[in-house]
């Protein structure tokens, strides 16, 4: 069987957290073989949620999950961190300054002038 | 009676003179501590929200009986209206309940000092309440709203997911004439530095040097990880890189004895402070513009 499920039903229009996303899992009927997630009306999709959704689609053996409704930002949000899974990390922080203070007065100084 | 004299901290100030400002206040009311304490507010003007927002959740963190004394009428009225004494509580409310408390703040140019309890539904429902009004309230530009929301949903994720702290704390104030918004996010929990020894991860390269542990973790090194995948991380580092480097905004972060501070690539900086200074709990102060750079784009900074 197919099962649509429309996330806004559930999450209103903001899908923020991990936590959120791993409640999915007790919305899909075991009996789905097809599960649509339908983003109709979903504006945002954080990154955590999304990589905690990447784990609950790779994880559930036997079930095609397909979608629907997705903005422009959701879908790209969905291919970054599908890409990160399959590449090594690169860091775009540049270098920082480690510094250390013993004392207030110290601190003060530095921070009075930065 | 232990009299602390409150600075005037203005609106020009920089983060990390705001910072000098505080962490003197601190010290000087816990040595006070057992004492009667006063905040003697006879030299006050202003008070950077950067400033009063720390400075309100030190006080609610530890519970001190302190009397605010010589308040001018006008800055009373507004710590009244930012609830400087006792902070805004949201306690699992109904979204519909949420919001119709935060809407008294649609038209104003701040979200007072908030409280909110850690729980699945109760943190998110008020970050995504709270990103609407900061948004209506500044008139934030369409390329910074996703931003705004890609901040508040990580790094209250992260309080959630790592800190320990029963509640998380934020404060946001509209500053029209710098065209910006000043958010606070902090936590009472168990500090980064404290999250990666309870853990027991990193323990060699961060060698009892908090300032290490603030640098692993602005770089994404997760406690959380999967064993096949760095899925995880990805919050603060990238928050940051879009935040400063994209938007040209402003990132600093207390937590126990270290701060970390990123303005621009040459104000890029961790320190160590663990011999005089420690913080209950994780604060992040973001500076971020309401218009963005032309050509900006948020999904650049996604790794």
């Amino acid at each position: 069987m197919t099962q649509t499920i429309r996330l806004y039903d559930i999450y209103h229009a903001d899908l923020f957290s991990r936590a959120k996303a791993n409640q999915l899992v007790n919305h899909i009927s075991p009996k789905a073989d097809t599960v649509i997630l339908d983003f109709e009306g979903i504006t945002f999709m954080s990154r955590s949620f999304t990589d905690e959704l990447y784990n609950l689609v790779n994880t559930m053996q036997g079930k095609v999950f397909r979608y629907t409704g997705r903005n422009d930002d959701i879908r790209v949000m969905m291919e970054k961190v599908a890409d990160g899974r399959t590449r090594e990390r690169k860091l775009g922080i540049p270098p920082a300054q480690m510094l250390f203070f013993d004392t207030q007065s110290k601190l003060a100084d530095f921070l009075v002038v930065q | 009676m232990e009299r602390v004299i409150i600075p005037n901290v203005s609106e020009s100030e920089h983060i990390g003179s705001i910072f000098n400002h505080l962490v003197q206040v601190v010290e000087q009311t816990r040595h006070a501590s057992g004492n009667a304490i006063v905040w003697d507010f006879s030299d006050v003007t202003f008070l950077h929200p950067f400033f009063l927002a720390p400075l309100a959740i030190f006080r609610q963190q530890k519970d001190l009986d302190i009397r605010c004394e010589n308040i001018t009428l006008q800055m009373q009225s507004y710590l009244n209206s930012i609830h400087f004494d006792r902070m805004l509580h949201f306690e699992n409310a109904a979204r519909e309940t949420a919001e119709q408390v935060m809407a008294q703040y649609a038209d104003q140019s701040y979200i007072p000092l908030c409280s909110f309890s850690m729980t699945d539904e109760n943190k998110d429902t008020f970050s995504s309440i709270a990103r609407n009004i900061i948004v209506r309230q500044a008139n934030v530009s369409a390329a910074v709203t996703t931003p705004v929301s890609y901040f508040l949903s990580e790094l209250i994720d992260n309080i959630y997911e790592h800190s320990g702290s029963p509640n998380g704390y934020l404060f946001s104030q509209y500053i029209e004439n710098e065209q910006c918004i000043d958010l606070c996010i902090a936590d009472s929990g168990i500090t980064i530095p404290g999250n990666y020894k309870r853990v027991g991860l990193y323990q060699e390269e961060i060698d009892g040097d908090p300032a290490e542990a603030l640098r692993l973790a602005n770089e994404g090194r997760s406690t959380k990880n999967r064993p096949d995948a760095e899925n995880r991380g990805y919050g603060i580092s990238t928050s940051k890189c879009m935040l400063v480097e994209g938007l040209g905004g402003s990132f600093f972060m207390l937590s126990g004895s270290a701060f970390h501070r990123y303005e621009r690539q040459s104000l890029n900086y961790y320190a160590d402070i663990s011999r005089f200074f420690h913080w209950n709990g994780t604060l992040i102060l973001l500076r971020i513009p309401v218009n963005a750079p032309d050509g900006f784009n948020y999904i650049d900074y996604l790794e």
